[in-house]
């Protein structure tokens, strides 16, 4: 009984609501132009500055790496290694990208989609962790790739690679510094995504407890 | 979507039904300011979704999906102030003149349990409030029409225990 009084003071008020703030056709027309502040939208608007800086990286490195052979005196690395050094940046900066492209496409697919509440949600949540873990793996791998060359371009003699002492140090630094990124990375996208996510996973876990 | 016919009919269809929107708007936000930036945040949304609407449901159904959506998923930072829907005077001003069988404090009462309620739960109310079968709140919501009872008979139950605290 009290619902349906609700229900009448609903409609009520609504038609009041609608009288207040109904807009003209003007004011719809120019929203459709505005930028969206959506999570999805701002996440998508990182991921195209990271395309851009991104293959910028990726096009120096390859040009760098064909460098190398052509002017093999201008550098201070040997031509083999200085060409395997930016041909692996450039995979690895080519590998992320395209892991980045595909969750750039979902979320785009979801936000062009109308989906049920249900599917939405769970949708968003897993496009969200996809990114995050993303993000995570994209640092934790490209961080200890840099640091390692640019201290064996410290302490190496010009020459080829020698697998010595200092080879089982930058092997232990590689790890090292994997393991820290990992970590810390994970440590700042949960910071930064993860409250949202859970608030998110809570509504979903109220739809899906269908007993 | 770059045709003008389209864009045309979108605006046409958008603004016959905008009261959705303003609905939704006055349930989930908490002061002016966060109405106008998810009012517009739906209609920027429901654009970006329209090459999506097949016609098969009724376009009010399909609104009230995608506004939904955006309100459940919106995430803001925003100052707690009082839930803009029922804390205002037009509200009071409007229960004046109806006949109800409880005291306007019993319904106060209710209007503020149903603002505590989870941002799930308000969209599924709504959408009872606003005259939706069980069938249809069932395929906005994503759920079976069953569980849609079920939910229904729960928030009751919420809100019932809300009011007589």
């Amino acid at each position: 009984m009290e619902l349906l009084e609700l229900q009448l003071a609903w409609q009520n008020w609504s038609d009041q609501d609608i009288q207040n703030y109904r807009v003209d056709e003007t004011v719809i027309s120019q929203s459709l132009t505005k930028q969206s502040q959506s999570e999805i939208a701002l996440i998508k608007r990182a991921m195209r500055i990271k395309f851009f800086v991104g293959g910028l990286a990726a096009l120096t490195a390859i040009s760098l790496s064909i460098y190398s052979w052509i002017k093999p005196r201008e550098l201070d690395f040997s031509p083999v290694e200085a060409s395997a050094l930016f041909a692996v940046l450039a995979l690895s900066i080519m590998i992320m990208l395209s892991f980045n492209y595909r969750a750039f496409l979902g979320l785009q697919k979801v936000q062009a989609s109308s989906l049920d509440l249900k599917s939405s949600l769970s949708q968003v949540i897993r496009l969200i962790r996809n990114v995050m873990n993303i993000n995570v793996y994209s640092d934790a791998l490209m961080t200890p790739v840099l640091v390692v060359w640019i201290t064996y371009a410290n302490i190496s003699t010009r020459g080829e690679f020698l697998w010595n002492k200092h080879g089982w140090m930058l092997a232990g630094l590689a790890l090292g510094i994997f393991c820290f990124s990992y970590f810390f990375q994970r440590y700042t996208q949960q910071l930064k995504f993860g409250r949202y996510v859970d608030r998110l996973q809570s509504y979903l876990d109220t739809l899906e407890k269908e007993k | 979507m770059n045709d003008p016919n389209i864009e045309r009919k979108f605006i046409q269809l958008v603004n016959e039904n905008q009261g959705i929107i303003h609905k939704i708007c006055s349930l989930y936000c908490q002061d002016e300011e966060h109405r106008k930036d998810l009012f517009q945040e739906i209609l920027i949304q429901l654009w970006q979704s329209y090459s999506s609407y097949r016609g098969e449901a009724k376009f009010s159904s399909w609104m009230y999906r995608v506004g939904l959506n955006v309100a459940i998923q919106d995430f803001r930072k925003v100052k707690k102030r009082h839930q803009f829907f029922f804390y205002t005077n037009e509200f009071k001003e409007q229960s004046d003149g109806m006949e109800m069988g409880q005291s306007e404090e019993k319904l106060g009462a209710m209007h503020r349990a149903i603002a505590d309620l989870n941002r799930v739960e308000k969209a599924i109310i709504m959408l009872y409030l606003d005259g939706k079968s069980h069938q249809e709140i069932a395929e906005i919501v994503g759920i079976k029409q069953n569980y849609v009872r079920v939910k229904m008979s729960r928030i009751k139950t919420k809100l019932s225990q809300r009011v007589k605290k």
